[in-house]
């Protein structure tokens, strides 16, 4: 397997195939943070699309301050807040006020199961900023401190969030997952 | 802060997968932005930036690119040792070390290579020095340029090489530990490794870090057995002092060799990454950083630049330029063109039969293979001589031959 440090490399130099291996090795991982902090498919894959095309468009004078799946993932969850902020939808709410998730089949749970459907819901019901975090944790695998740094927040701030966030999940799921 | 496993894990699970209309869609767009990508790069040539300008403009680019592997480190928790030792203490204590000393020890005991890598205060690679002693020579690495001291042939090349670069990024990801442990991460993170860490009792004793790679997988494109490799880390700096390789031949593991970690942060001698003051007057100097290798593609297609790459060092052939032929060959050293110049001499083409259709190379390797035939004369004599000659981009929007593919 190449990584992704010589993948890009190539792809700067003009290597169809090489950025090909990269956009797949990628592409859900950024689908499953969109779908979360959109809530919608249609969106999800827009902001998905879009993120790529820049990337694409920007290789020439592309200078990266993470590695490139941490990169990726900032750039969807920033451009997932401008899409949510232009059309005029809550970032933060009370829980339970977001709207039910829209997944058409387009894009779909990689595990089919009533948990994970469950799961799914109570997430996009969650405050905005938390399941940011917890998503992009989780999903697209930040450390705490690569995201305090790329949403310029303090640390203590998203572990707080990840926290509440997590709290507010067992919550919703009536305690399940409790330790 | 208290982790909730079970619930990241209840997380985890909930993950979306496109379907094929999505990636269809998603790679439709993509079409378009990648053909504005490679138009860029047809700007950069029509407004008259040359080949080497656009080699620099994207080695400054990748060194950014390393730079932020490097700056940021981002490495997942490692939760198979709970609250004790994980990887991400080893890549906080080399995050901000700008100096890398190493050797790799073969069987036996001898230094067979050691390496320098310094860092910029921008956490961008600056230098690198690899001395070759199994093969008596020394390779200096900057982005302006390589520079390679062979010691037996007497000879001092100083060159700019997109692929070397490569090469040698890639040899430093694999084992600057600033570099190395984020590269294990990913890779463990898609499979094919195993990553176990062993914790001593005693605090005193080394952290044992062992990573399991499938056959196959330890280096890019070569075919290799199962290894194995022993990180023993410092419990005190959460350094690495050393680590171990080994193979599986015969149905055990055999040991390769050992990599020591020698200094950290030592700021380097000044002429460490100058070879000037080494290299012996009388060497032979072959500087071709300032000399176009190959051809440059322009707007042809891969196909299209490389059955013409050929044809016009065919046609240089046949015309007996030879040295005109071995520049469109494209080594990256002077010498060696001058000695394919004196290779092709011996051989009379006097005709090109046939030239493609061009083959695209399968992974690992790289670029187009282009079959075809020339006729040459011996002796008074006719006869055929087929070639699959195997090309390559070498630098952005320039081609070069990497194997004439005859009498194979």
């Amino acid at each position: 397997m190449l990584d992704d440090l010589i993948l890009l490399w190539r792809s700067k130099r003009g290597d169809r195939k090489a950025f090909d291996v990269l956009y797949e090795r990628h592409l859900d991982r950024l689908l499953t943070v969109a779908m979360h902090l959109l809530g919608n498919a249609s969106d999800a894959e827009d902001a998905v699309q879009e993120v790529f095309a820049s990337f694409v468009e920007s290789l020439d004078t592309l200078t990266l301050r993470s590695s490139l799946r941490n990169f990726l993932a900032v750039c969807v969850a920033n451009k997932s807040r401008d899409m949510l902020r232009r059309r005029n939808r809550p970032l933060a709410g009370p829980l339970g006020a977001a709207p039910p998730l829209d997944v058409p089949e387009t894009l779909e749970l990689v595990v089919h199961s009533e948990q994970a459907n469950r799961l799914a819901e109570a997430l996009a019901r969650l405050p905005y900023e938390q399941r940011e975090v917890i998503t992009l944790h989780i999903h697209a695998g930040l450390t705490f401190r690569a995201m305090a740094r790329a949403l310029g927040v303090s640390l203590g701030t998203v572990q707080s969030r990840y926290r509440y966030g997590l709290n507010n999940l067992k919550t919703a799921l009536n305690g399940e997952g409790q330790t | 802060m208290k982790r909730d496993k079970k619930m990241e894990d209840r997380v985890a699970e909930a993950r979306y997968s496109g379907s094929d209309s999505v990636h269809r869609r998603i790679r439709s767009h993509l079409d378009e932005a990648w053909q504005r990508h490679l138009g860029h790069h047809g700007i950069l040539v029509r407004l008259g930036i040359g080949g080497n300008a656009v080699a620099r403009l994207s080695k400054v680019a990748f060194a950014a690119l390393l730079l932020a592997f490097a700056a940021v480190w981002i490495v997942q928790i490692d939760r198979t040792t709970g609250s004790a030792y994980a990887l991400q203490q080893t890549a906080d204590a080399v995050g901000k070390i700008r100096y890398f000393h190493f050797q790799f020890v073969a069987r036996p005991k001898e230094p067979a290579r050691e390496a320098w890598i310094e860092y910029d205060p921008n956490d961008v690679i600056r230098n690198v020095r690899v001395n070759f002693y199994d093969q008596n020579s020394v390779m200096v690495w900057s982005e302006q340029a390589t520079q390679y001291w062979k010691q037996d042939s007497h000879e001092m090349w100083v060159f700019r090489d997109d692929e070397y670069t490569e090469k040698i990024l890639y040899f430093v990801q694999r084992h600057d530990p600033r570099q190395a442990i984020a590269y294990l991460q990913e890779r463990a993170e898609h499979g094919g490794i195993r990553v176990d860490i062993t914790q001593p009792q005693a605090s005193t004793d080394p952290i044992i870090v062992t990573i399991e790679y499938d056959p196959n997988t330890y280096l890019i494109g070569k075919a290799q057995p199962r290894m194995r490799e022993f990180y023993r880390i410092d419990p005190l700096t959460k350094l690495i002092t050393s680590m171990d390789v080994e193979a599986f031949v015969d149905g055990r593991y055999m040991d390769k060799g050992t990599w020591e970690y020698i200094d950290y942060n030592r700021p380097f001698d000044s002429k460490t990454f100058d070879l000037k003051a080494e290299v012996p007057a009388d060497a032979n100097w072959s500087d071709t950083t300032g000399v176009v290798m190959g051809i440059e593609q322009g707007r042809l297609s891969d196909e299209e630049v490389a059955v013409q790459l050929v044809r016009e060092f065919l046609n240089a052939w046949v015309a007996k330029d030879y040295d005109k032929a071995a520049q469109i060959y494209g080594y990256a050293a002077m010498g060696e063109t001058k000695g394919l110049a004196r290779m092709l001499s011996r051989r009379n083409v006097v005709q090109v039969v046939s030239i493609g259709p061009p083959v695209r190379a399968e992974e690992p390797l790289r670029g187009l293979f282009v079959p075809g035939e020339v006729e040459f004369e011996e002796n008074g004599r006719k006869a055929a001589m087929h070639f699959n000659m195997q090309v390559s981009q070498y630098s952005r929007g320039y081609w070069r031959i990497r194997d004439l593919g005859m009498g194979k």
